[in-house]
């Protein structure tokens, strides 16, 4: 049989490659293969066709193989300029493949698209499509939208090169969203969908899935056409037998035509709504579960789809509890896929709160799949039950979870350790119950829980009398079964040593127990085991066989080398003796009550859930210091608000004052308070109103008419700052908000050029006037700013272009101001833009060590190279640092330093007036607690090293 | 939008790679690692989703299906329907069929060019172009003859060679 494309070179060596017995054989074998090539590109004897054909497809067999192919650019742009069809054949498949980045070919490549595009040759026409759809660069965008617009629209086209030209319009809009005008598109894809072919209209709908995604205004028009093609494959009407899968009408039309609807906020047209409701009804009630699995799933993906879009819709509750009884039956079937299927359409079904009821009868059933061999359902089941719960269920779903939690897969136990800490918080029914939970949790995923947690309990234990007793007894249990996690054994020396006496005639016992796990404990929590036995001594003299042996282990920890525990051994010891010391050994006060931070960061959805630890029964609380929390932090941030550890009991007897300050449950309400400072207020906030940036413009509201309720923009979902620093990682985001206006920004850099796009929305319901940007000149950026509309009317956006030329490095930010009118009243804005040096930073691609080390050397000390040493409250793990670092703009280079923990970047910023300057960083992260780290950036130039330590500090403290 | 479509052997020799996104060599690789991972461990009866917080930069999802020695893996975001690029998966394992004959393992290895033109006409820049199998071996069909075609006319003297052979196990999936 004839293979390898009938190239008996290509076979042979496919052939040779597949005899090889070792990695490294094949590395050498293609390595002699890649110089070959090599040589054989640059021999001034010109190769024919066919080897050059050859050669090509080596390259590629090289490259699926996951070597590096870096050259045969020059050939594969050759190739595809031939007017050989098979040459260019090859020369386009080797394009899309080699030429990714390199800018100069690209370029080369473009002018040979262009006139195959407008060839009369539909294969030509076909190859390009295909190739700039899959390449899909910027650069494409800008110099080809046009003739590839002009063939997925032109009466003359054909089908073939139709669909493909499609497909190529929506990868070019991707890349650049100008290049098609909202108010004509419309209705030329409007056209486009009443198109017979249906390979062209499930293009089209794909395309128009694409656009609508991004924006769906100005479409609304095409709406009637999509729920006509939706009828006209759910009807099976027209549809050509090569076009059914497995007896059913192209389902992939089907579910995009559902999924374009999706997109859309309401479907306004009567006659349409109705003809939609039909169709998606029908769908429902006639889900029959087929033999054949392609058909089967083929009807399942457009029944889900469906349902998916049913809810968005907002279809009544009736249809949608058919689709829950529906899903419910799914969810216990035996067909892994629809089970999965199942469980996510719940999830999201679970988010109309009439549905609750419908979903909780199929509790059993979710929970039985928590048990599901395969990890994918059960991830699902697990998704579910945390959005299910509610505080009727919270006792049966909580316990599921913790029992789960001993079997549960190492990859999402940090997550399922999360969400029974956040769930038993929110549907506490009782403390009682809430500490059992978490002691139990402590017990079984101490590695995931932090300490935060752990001091929760102790605090809650130390102000409710009712529940001293019961927790000793419970973490005593614990000791009992031979749980020794760190964590728990810091839980338990506290609560023990305080409350163990409460437990008739357990000292001995806990005395043992807790002895028994001091030698491999460590540090921290030696320190806690230390102060509990100080306690037993002190509060149980009598029992002198006790007292001996605490004795002895003061005595020995009196001479360890660890000063800490050494100090606080030599102190108990001698405090042990003096009459002041039942009194110092008291019980702790009763801490001032203060809300959760875990409940703080729900409480935007959780108020009244959470009330039963909020509304303790304490006295001393202290308003003030409880600033209402209004910001909704992701959860997974929890450690954030722990600063460090510290230890809990009073260290000696001359402090008991500071005791109550280094309390962490202190630390952590502090924390939230000035956390909430620079978040809430901005440098330019004045007034009683800190939330209003605007404070100073205020006073131009004073002549309205209708009172006081004059033009106060409040920041609405962020402030200014958070966007700020987000935007200085993403090119892609929010810059501003208030009630009025939304400022979005997407941005490109490409070296020391950047491309800002600006988009303003009007959120109000009335026309933005007399709007006006400005950007102030800085001498670091040369800063563009492209044409502003003057107003901007209600509920419509626009886009200002801005271009910035980086100059030099530079510790100052360019400033947006921005003034707008409402009704005749003037806000004004003052932003900072999101430009930054850390932008202009280049990828570096291949950083060897030699070259690194000889640079760094090279670099003398500060202002050149900067060090620093900081802290952060955030661990910083390989994963977290490595992701802030290339975040950054930095690329992280493997294999330099030698150390696991560190972590080395390199950049290359451009700037207009000296070039490229590389950028180098080295991280040392104390590998104990990975939260100390020492900082070096270097580069040879001040202002650059200061600029990119500066800002990675700060991202690295986040 | 589909962000790669790989097919990968049962011992992670990537036999066919097509990505979507401009990656660097070391992105793919992991990119082609990690989904091997994910996929190999899984026995055959359970779902054919996978999920995976770190896989292709988050908000992706891991659609495969597994047939004798390969698997056939789709990398796409969470636009897509899964059922449908199931569905997608299972065409193109036809279309391989109807244009190789009982298709298996080797045809691909040898025959990249042809597997990578047909995979091209189904989709093109992460979108499903084509989903009708007949339409797509038609297409091809036509390709491969306008190439011939011009083969002849260059009668270039090596192409008359006697090229290779494979022996094709019996077993097909």
């Amino acid at each position: 049989m004839a293979s390898a494309g009938g190239y008996r070179g290509l076979h042979n060596f496919i052939n040779e490659i597949r005899q090889c017995n070792s990695k490294e054989a094949e590395r050498a074998r293609i390595d002699k293969e890649l110089a070959n090539i090599r040589t054989k590109f640059k021999s001034d004897r010109g190769l024919s066709s066919y080897e050059k054909k050859k050669y090509i497809w080596k390259l590629l067999y090289i490259y699926v193989l996951g070597y590096d192919v870096e050259f045969g650019h020059m050939e594969a742009v050759a190739l595809i300029s031939s007017t050989k069809f098979s040459e260019k054949q090859v020369g386009y498949i080797a394009a899309s493949v080699l030429l990714h980045e390199n800018l100069e070919f690209v370029r080369l490549v473009i002018n040979t698209m262009q006139k195959d595009l407008l060839s009369r040759d539909e294969n030509y026409q076909c190859m390009a499509l295909t190739a700039i759809a899959n390449m899909g660069g910027r650069e494409f965008a800008e110099a080809l939208s046009g003739e590839v617009l002009k063939l997925l629209i032109s009466s003359s086209t054909r089908n073939v090169v139709r669909k493909k030209a499609a497909l190529c319009v929506l990868r070019l809009f991707r890349r650049n969203p100008d290049i098609i005008s909202h108010e004509t598109f419309a209705l030329k894809m409007g056209n486009l969908l009443q198109e017979r072919d249906l390979g062209v209209l499930l293009s089209s709908m794909s395309l128009l899935c694409g656009v609508v995604a991004v924006d769906s205004r100005g479409y609304e028009v095409v709406i009637p056409k999509v729920v006509a093609v939706l009828e006209r494959v759910a009807k099976g009407i027209d549809i050509p037998q090569d076009y059914t899968y497995y007896g059913i009408p192209s389902p992939w039309l089907h579910v995009k035509a559902l999924r374009a609807l999706h997109y859309f906020p309401v479907i306004e047209n009567d006659g349409v709504w109705t003809k939609l409701q039909e169709i998606l009804r029908r769908t429902i009630s006639s889900a029959p579960i087929d033999k054949n699995t392609n058909k089967n799933n083929a009807l399942h993906a457009i029944l889900f789809e469906s349902i998916s879009l049913m809810m968005h819709l907002n279809m009544d509750s009736e249809v949608l509890t058919q689709c829950v009884t529906l899903l419910g039956k799914f969810v216990s079937i035996k067909e892994p896929n629809i089970r999965y299927l199942g469980l996510e359409n719940m999830s999201r079904l679970s988010l109309v709160p009439e549905m609750m009821t419908t979903i909780k009868a199929h509790q059993e059933q979710i929970q039985l799949s928590l048990n599901d061999p395969d990890i994918s359902i059960r991830r699902r089941a697990l998704d579910l039950l945390y959005r299910m719960c509610d505080a009727q269920n919270s006792h049966e779903i909580v316990d599921q979870l913790l029992s789960y939690l001993t079997t549960a897969d190492f990859a999402i136990r940090e997550e399922l350790a999360l969400k029974i800490a956040i769930l038993s918080e929110r549907f506490a029914s009782s403390l009682q119950w809430y500490v059992d939970v978490i002691i139990s949790l402590i017990d079984k995923a101490g590695d995931h829980v932090s300490d935060q947690v752990w001091y929760r309990v102790v605090q809650i234990v130390t102000n409710n009398e009712a529940l001293q007793s019961h927790a000793a007894a419970n973490v005593l249990r614990k000791l009992q079964d031979g749980s020794s996690h760190e964590t728990m054994l810091k839980l338990s020396s506290y609560i023990l040593g305080e409350f163990g006496q409460l437990l008739q005639g357990s000292t001995r016992e806990i005395f043992h127990l807790l002895k028994d796990r001091l030698g491999s404990a460590t540090a921290p929590t030696k320190g806690l085991i230390l102060s509990a036995f100080a306690k037993i001594l002190v509060r149980s003299p009598e029992d002198t066989e006790i007292a001996d042996s605490i004795k002895e282990i003061f005595k020995r920890y009196g001479s360890i080398p660890d000063a800490e525990l050494q100090q606080r051994s030599v102190e108990y010891a001698v405090l042990s003796g003096k009459k002041e010391a039942t009194e110092v050994m008291s019980l702790m006060p009763k801490f001032p009550e203060r809300e959760s931070s875990l409940v703080k960061l729900m409480s935007p959805e959780s108020n009244e859930a959470s009330l039963p630890i909020a509304r303790g029964r304490n006295v001393d609380r202290d308003a003030e210091a409880l600033p209402s929390a209004t910001q909704s932090n992701d959860l997974l941030d929890l450690d954030d608000a722990i600063e460090n550890t510290v230890p809990v009991v009073p260290l000696t007897p001359e402090e008991p004052a500071k005791a109550g300050q280094s309390d962490p449950l202190d630390l952590l309400a502090g924390l939230s308070v000035t956390e909430e400072a620079p978040a809430a207020a901005p440098p330019a906030a004045s007034g009683n109103n800190a939330a209003d940036p605007f404070g100073g413009y205020s006073d131009l509201t004073v002549g309205n008419s209708s009172g006081g309720s004059g033009l106060t923009p409040q920041l609405a979902g962020g402030s200014l700052e958070d966007w700020h620093s987000k935007l200085c990682v993403s090119n892609k985001g929010v810059l501003y908000q208030d009630q009025y206006l939304q400022i979005g920004v997407k941005a490109d850099y490409q070296k020391a050029q950047g491309r800002i796009m600006l988009f303003l929305g009007n959120k109000h319901t009335a026309e933005l006037s007399n709007v006006v940007l400005s950007i102030p000149p800085i001498p670091a950026y040369r800063i563009q700013l492209g044409s502003v509309p003057t107003s901007i009317a209600a509920q419509a956006q626009v886009q200002v272009p801005v271009a910035v030329s980086c100059v030099e490095a530079s510790l100052d930010a360019p400033k947006l101001q921005v003034v707008y009118h409402v009704q005749g009243e003037a806000a004004k804005l003052d932003l900072q833009m999101p430009v930054i040096p850390t932008k202009f930073f280049a990828p570096v691609a291949n950083v060897d060590t030699n070259s690194f080390f000889t640079m760094w050397k090279s670099i003398p000390d500060a202002p050149l190279k900067l060090q620093q040493i900081a802290q952060t409250t955030n661990a910083l793990d390989m994963a977290r640092t490595q992701g802030l670092v290339s975040a950054a703009g930095l690329t992280v280079a493997q294999g330099i330093d030698p150390s696991p923990s560190n972590v080395v970047g390199v950049g290359a910023f451009n700037c207009e007036s000296s070039g490229e300057t590389v950028v180098m960083l080295r991280l040392e992260i104390d590998p104990r607690s990975y939260k100390q780290y020492r900082i070096t950036v270097a580069s040879n130039n001040a202002l650059l090293t200061s600029s990119t330590k500066e800002f990675l500090v700060k991202e690295l403290n986040r | 939008m589909i962000r790669c479509f790989l097919v990968i052997n049962n011992f992670g020799k990537p036999r066919l790679i097509k990505f979507y996104e401009r990656l660097s060599n070391e992105e793919r690789q992991k990119a082609i690692e990690d989904a091997y991972r994910l996929v190999s461990k899984r026995l055959d009866d359970l779902c054919n989703f996978v999920e995976d917080d770190n896989l292709f930069g988050g908000d992706s999802q891991l659609i495969y299906r597994h047939f004798a020695t390969l698997y056939f893996i789709v990398i796409c975001d969470k636009a897509e329907s899964e059922l449908g690029i199931l569905d997608l998966i299972q065409v193109y394992v036809e279309t391989l069929d109807k244009s190789f004959e009982n298709v298996c393992e080797l045809d691909i290895i040898f025959n990249q060019q042809k597997a990578g033109l047909i995979l091209d006409q189904m989709i093109t820049g992460g979108l499903v172009l084509e989903t009708n199998s007949q339409e797509i071996v038609t297409k091809y069909k036509e390709l491969e003859r306008s190439m011939k075609q011009q083969e002849k006319e260059s009668s270039n003297k090596n192409a008359g060679g006697t090229t290779g052979s494979y022996n094709k196990s019996p077993r097909a999936f």
